[in-house]
């Protein structure tokens, strides 16, 4: 028998912590005053009204307050913070053209590997602008637009992008919406026509490599009616002993009886403030699945929200959040039922330990005219020591006798009864402990192409080391 | 003078948009107190040896301190029924202190009521000691006339193998504000609270429940029942807190309310907060309206759609009655329950 016994091992970041030499990027001054959000506008070259909209975001920011409820964001002072850092090249569109340094680090990342066998395009986004973006030409002869956020805005589709630009997370939301809309850089969007189905799934990649910088992309996906697409979302960074920012926004278009799954890997670092908010708009008989894994950064404040207008319409969100020493996480999500017959189905898991902090934050919301409603709320902590701290922060606000809303919560640790019964399967109790944890990210991992699954399973390591509790 | 007090604040807090952080209730100007220790065994107490947190929290602290409601002790005759009923005739404050030492058991009855069309308040703070061993059963009734608010706050401290049992019903009347909250410090100590509520034309019911474990093998359950009708509106927030220490401790909540039409408001908010690594921690909730078979059942054996809600409705009112420990506690507002239903 190994005298090693199990161990869950904090998050293996080594591929992630690579640094590469920005001295030749372009940066703004530190901090944000209305001088920095003009520059980042000539940078863009934006049309006017983008520029009025920055101002006024910038307005709004400084109008408003950090809210009073979530984990502390003392560490974070935005007057020195990098609202815009420019890499030393222009974006491409093959690997080859992107610079050496850029490339390599992409490369152990393994996107451009996953391009070549499960995507059907690839953007990567290196600090505040895309440096790589691509798509299959039987992809694009379909119809289908996926494309760096500034070409969009001067190209074809401008109009609909004026048109939609944070109607769905608008800045008067919150303080990191009203800076998101001033200083937005990147980002990706995506645009699926009517009937068409992408069987296989665009990505967005999302590298911040600089020292004390922000990101700040926009993704606007409009998925039309009878329309299909699989989106994913990676997103990583070197640890810094200073805070870096992401604070972007993802705005979702589901038409009717369309369907959109957003899968989230965020592996931030853990000097990371994450402060990203993503919401959708679900039209009738459409669907929208959320596969959201949080591993990394400092401090989350994280929760995809989905907003089932039509009749019909329906969500599915299934989250897992690891928070290990030094790391805080808000994350969970919300869900408005507004259309007849809507259901939404939530599964949330958080792992704690090593003096890490889970908290799953959840509302659903069901208005009087939304009869017929279905939901339920599944929200699942395990506890591996007592240095952490798992707490369960649920909401449901029912406005309709017509409804039929459950939830449930549990919290615990690893089952002595659970173990005993494995070893009496003949198992040992190293094994058996190791099982149970691997089993409880399972219904996460099993939401995610293969690829992503494995690489899931490299954050979590599940290593057979050590002792548990 | 009037003032607007902030009561029941959910700790931690949440978003503000959804509006349960805490609850914001109008209070009127000249509280007498004393009303409800009229008549009562009682002797001054050290207010410092009674500071005790409960479910309302320090905004109503702060309101009574002002008001001159000084906390009493109240003297029971060992384990015999305590009945304290008032019909509120003008604003009151009181904070009646129970203490029931080493093994000691002691049953209490409250029942808070008024005439018809008052616009008065009614505050009533219980705070209460189980000591090693000690079992405390609490029974309230609280079923106000119109333009009455109520504000019932307890706080509650549980010794080595104490157990404290608080059944609730709230029928009725007008607005209600409850706290409750417990401190399970010693080990294996147990708390159970259980709930019926029945609320109709507007009615507000603000709750905040709190269950903290605070010492090994502790057990709390928080079980509220009942029905919403014509623009009620309830919000119940439960909250389970596991304390660095309470190893093997376990604590559960459950939530079943019927929603009987779309005017109503039902907000649920069921905390779980944890340090400890060896406990369980569970909430479930059920919200809705009436399961269509069980209304198509009793309406096979003759009975009315609207009686069969009534019946329903009882139901959760005489389920949460049913766990009243003490016999004539027990029958005295299962009585009052029938009265209510009386024409059915």
């Amino acid at each position: 028998m190994s005298e090693e016994k199990t161990y869950v091992e904090d998050i293996n970041r080594t591929i992630y912590d690579v640094i590469d030499d920005d001295s030749d990027a372009f940066k703004l001054e530190q901090g944000l005053t209305e001088e920095i959000v003009r520059q980042i506008s000539d940078q863009k070259q934006d049309p006017e009204w983008m520029r009025d909209f920055r101002l006024n975001c910038l307005k709004l920011y400084n109008k408003s307050q950090h809210p009073n409820w979530g984990p502390s964001i003392e560490g974070l002072d935005m007057n020195v913070i990098y609202t815009y850092v420019r890499p030393n090249t222009k974006m491409q569109h093959t690997w080859d053209e992107v610079p050496e340094d850029i490339k390599n680090t992409f490369e152990r990342l393994g996107i451009p590997q996953a391009e070549r066998t499960s995507l059907a395009g690839v953007g990567a986004q290196y600090d505040s602008e895309l440096v790589y973006h691509n798509m299959q030409k039987e992809v694009e002869e379909q119809g289908v637009v996926y494309c760096d956020f500034e070409s969009a805005l001067k190209g074809e589709y401008a109009d609909l992008i004026h048109e939609k630009f944070m109607t769905l997370l608008p800045p008067t939301d919150h303080r990191y919406n009203a800076l998101h809309g001033a200083v937005w850089s990147g980002g990706s969007f995506v645009y699926v026509p009517k009937g068409v189905k992408v069987s296989v799934p665009l990505q967005s990649y999302f590298r911040l490599n600089a020292k004390g910088a922000g990101q700040f992309e926009h993704t606007l996906i409009i998925v039309e009616d009878d329309a299909d697409l699989h989106f994913i979302e990676g997103c990583s960074a070197p640890k810094y002993n200073v805070a870096n920012l992401h604070s972007g926004c993802v705005e979702l278009f589901v038409g009717k009886n369309a369907k959109l799954r957003y899968s989230t890997i965020e592996s931030w670092s853990k000097n990371m403030y994450n402060l990203n908010s993503k919401r959708a708009l679900v039209e009738e008989g459409g669907r929208m699945e959320w596969v959201s894994g949080s591993f990394g950064s400092h401090v989350s404040y994280l929760y995809p929200s989905t907003i089932l207008k039509g009749d019909n319409s329906t969500m599915e969100y299934t989250g897992i959040a690891f928070a290990g020493a030094g790391q805080d996480l808000d994350t969970g999500m919300k869900v408005v039922h507004l259309g007849k017959n809507t259901s939404s189905v939530v599964n949330t898991k958080s792992i704690s330990k090593n003096g890490g902090i889970n908290t799953t934050r959840t509302s659903v919301q069901v208005m009087p005219q939304a009869k017929g409603a279905k939901s339920i709320v599944s929200c699942e902590s395990l506890m591996l020591d007592s240095e952490s701290k798992s707490d369960t922060i649920p909401v449901m606000d029912i406005r309709t006798d017509d409804a039929d809303v459950g939830h449930e919560a549990t919290i615990g640790s690893i089952s002595d009864e659970a173990v005993f019964y494995m070893m009496s399967r003949g198992m040992s109790e190293e094994d058996a402990r190791a099982l149970i944890v691997s089993g409880f990210a399972d219904n996460v991992s099993r939401e995610l192409p293969m690829e992503y699954a494995a690489e899931m399973n490299n954050l979590i390591r599940l290593e057979m080391k050590g002792t548990i509790g | 003078m009037a003032e607007t007090i902030k009561i029941n604040s959910l700790v931690p807090p949440t978003w503000n948009r959804l509006k349960v952080n805490d609850v914001a209730v109008n209070m009127p100007a000249n509280l007498t107190t004393g009303i409800f220790s009229d008549g009562l065994d009682t002797e001054a107490v050290n207010t410092a040896d009674w500071n005790i947190e409960t479910g309302c929290g320090a905004g109503l602290s702060d309101f009574l301190d002002k008001n001159g409601a000084k906390p009493v002790l109240v003297k029971t005759d060992g384990d015999k029924l305590l009945t304290i009923k008032k019909t509120c005739e003008c604003s009151t404050a009181d904070v009646l202190c129970f203490e029931a030492g080493e093994g000691e058991t002691i049953n209490i009855l409250t029942d808070v009521t008024s005439d018809e069309k008052t616009d008065e308040a009614s505050v009533l703070r219980i705070l209460i000691k189980a000591g090693k061993g000690a079992k405390v059963n609490l029974a309230q009734v609280v079923r106000p006339g119109k333009g009455l608010t109520v504000v019932n706050d307890i706080g509650t401290v549980a010794e080595e193998n104490a157990q404290i049992n608080i059944v609730q019903v709230f029928t009725d009347g007008s607005d209600i504000y409850s706290g409750c909250r417990t401190d399970l410090k010693g080990k294996e100590a147990y708390s159970e609270n259980r709930v019926g509520l029945v609320r109709t034309n507007g009615q507000t019911l603000d709750m905040n429940y709190v269950m903290k474990h605070l010492a090994p093998k502790t057990k709390a359950e928080i079980n509220v029942s009942g029905a919403l009708s014509k623009k009620a509106q309830k919000t119940f927030r439960g909250t389970i807190d596991f304390v660095r220490g309470c190893s093997e401790s376990d604590g559960a909540e459950a939530e079943s309310m019927l929603l009987l039409d779309d005017t109503v408001v039902n907000k649920t908010v069921p905390l779980i907060l944890c340090t400890e690594e060896n406990v369980a921690g569970s909430h479930g909730a059920t919200i809705g309206k009436p399961a269509e078979d069980m209304i198509f059942y009793m309406m096979s054996r003759g009975i009315s759609r609207e009686k069969a809600i009534r019946i329903l409705e009882r139901a959760a009112l005489e389920a949460a009655a049913n766990h009243i420990e003490d016999d004539e506690a027990k029958q005295y507002v299962l009585d009052i329950i029938a009265e209510k239903y009386v024409n059915d």
